[in-house]
């Protein structure tokens, strides 16, 4: 196991894609809490730059795409989380109830198209209009469950932390560690976002914060099973991780549960059907002969 | 021995010097030869005869060969005029092989050929030079992931001339070249496993033609 560290291999991965995210965000984080001062609140919507800051400092590192426009559906990554980050964060300024979660549908359709074109211009045209809209449906429900509340959106941050440390050891199994890299940095900018935001700076997460997140963990798991092609029962173990989290964030939210607990329910929630989705990978990873 | 057995036994000895007679320039036939005709006209690659393949470095100790069993193309050749020749190949990207089902898996998917998204490779000449009577250097660009580079295969003949029954069933004419070239995967966005899998990797084009015109 040591010796697995020693290499350089392994070391040029966990610097550039766990290191290198987690110091730009926590650097993100220290100037954040001394710019703004006593202005807590105003910290809550700007953590999406520093998440964004964090997981493009990874991106960089391993893909070094950012050709424009995109090549590959992987490309669009950085266009598509500043897109969201942009119209959420300017929508969510202005009062109306159905303003964030029409521009949460209209950003979900447009991503989904974008992110499976090349796979729907190879199918029949009922066969992709089906899958086109039954991806950006589900997109769409579990976006709007995880990042509920207007107000605090750490609950949805932790759902998807754990789904993307998830998604990092599950994706190599699956036939990409490009798209285990991309995850494994996200989880970590997650990670020190919410450690700064939990214990350090106490400050809430306004939108587009878990926002931002979830289009990205949301890419990157329509990458996995439409061009990785990773089985249907990781992915289905995968997808019922938000949507549990969504079930445990809506119900404690009606309860009216601390804000504390919300965030450990969503976690813990989510972290189940995330160990069945490794265990169904890995099985199946050994029954087709892995080398 | 009586005089019916003697009889038989010249009339089989007879027997076996004429067949023998006969299969005598048959065998003579079968020796395999190159053969060595004009290469002159214009190609279509046949798919069962041609294909493509690749070696590249495995943790610093190995080579690992991978095959694309789907090829298609044209390619023209004309001895008399080195501006003429022209080839445009096409590979299916989802027909690699490297004997392990699930590495072609993970080879096919968005961190290496990414073939959902980009289903063929393809090659376009823009000018050949002769190094030789047999050898040259053919010039284009290969696109590969959707990313379209510059590259110079090293390109021999093999042999050109009428085959009898191929293809099948009656014959035509036919002819065969070997190509190779050295490109870096990641110029081609392929970077995945840097350090574990080598960045340079030796392309072979092993091609068999049907003529189609002179």
């Amino acid at each position: 196991m040591l010796g697995l560290f020693q290499s350089a291999f392994v070391r040029t991965l966990i610097e550039r894609v766990l290191l290198l995210p987690a110091v730009v965000t926590a650097i993100y984080g220290f100037s954040l809490r001394r710019l703004t001062g006593a202005a807590v609140d105003r910290r809550g919507a700007l953590w999406a730059a520093g998440l964004l800051a964090g997981f493009f400092g990874g991106y960089a590192v391993t893909y070094r795409d950012f050709s424009f426009p995109p090549r590959t559906v992987l490309s669009w990554l950085p266009l598509l989380a500043v897109g969201a980050a942009v119209v959420i964060g300017a929508v969510g300024r202005h009062p109306g109830k159905f303003r964030v979660p029409g521009a949460r549908a209209l950003i979900v359709a447009a991503s989904t198209y974008i992110l499976l074109r090349p796979v729907l211009q190879q199918e029949p045209g009922s066969v992709a209009c089906m899958s086109w809209l039954g991806a950006a449906a589900l997109w769409f429900l579990l976006w709007s469950g995880l990042a509920l509340s207007r107000e605090d959106q750490r609950a949805g941050g932790v759902a998807v932390f754990v789904v993307a440390a998830g998604l990092a050891l599950v994706a190599p199994l699956s036939g990409s560690i490009e798209i285990a890299q991309f995850s494994a940095s996200l989880a970590t900018v997650l990670a020190v976002g919410l450690v700064f935001s939990l214990f350090l700076a106490r400050t809430r997460w306004n939108p587009p914060t878990a926002d931002v997140a979830i289009l990205i963990l949301g890419a990157l798991m329509v990458d996995l099973r439409f061009y990785a092609d990773a089985p249907w029962t990781v992915m289905a173990w995968l997808v019922a991780a938000p949507a549990v989290a969504c079930l445990v964030i809506g119900w404690m939210h009606r309860r009216s549960s601390s804000r504390d607990e919300q965030v450990i329910g969503a976690g813990l929630a989510a972290l189940l059907p995330v160990a069945v989705a490794l265990w169904k990978a890995l099985r199946i990873y050994h029954q087709g002969g892995g080398y | 021995m009586s005089h019916y057995k003697f009889s038989a036994m010249l009339k089989a000895a007879t027997l076996c010097l004429g067949l023998g007679a006969l299969i005598a320039p048959a065998a003579e036939a079968a020796v395999y030869h190159v053969a060595t005709g004009s290469p002159a006209g214009t190609y279509r690659v046949d798919p069962d005869h041609s294909l493509a393949w690749f070696t590249v470095g495995h943790a610093g100790v190995a080579l690992v060969v991978g095959r694309f069993d789907k090829m298609s193309g044209t390619y023209t050749v004309d001895p008399a005029d080195a501006a003429k020749d022209r080839a445009n190949i096409r590979i299916e990207a989802s027909s690699l092989d490297t004997n392990l089902a699930a590495r072609d898996h993970d080879l096919q998917g968005p961190d290496f050929f990414n073939v959902r998204e980009f289903p063929t490779i393809e090659f376009h000449s823009t000018r050949f030079r002769s190094t030789g009577a047999k050898t040259g250097l053919l010039y284009g660009k290969l696109t590969l992931r959707g990313v379209t580079h510059p590259v110079v295969f090293h390109v021999r003949e093999i042999g050109a001339g009428p085959v009898t029954a191929l293809p099948k069933p009656w014959g035509g004419y036919l002819s065969g070249y070997e190509a190779t070239t050295t490109i870096r995967r990641s110029r081609f966005g392929m970077s995945a496993y840097a350090g574990m899998i080598g960045d340079v990797v030796h392309l072979h084009v092993n091609i068999e033609g049907v003529r189609n015109s002179k």
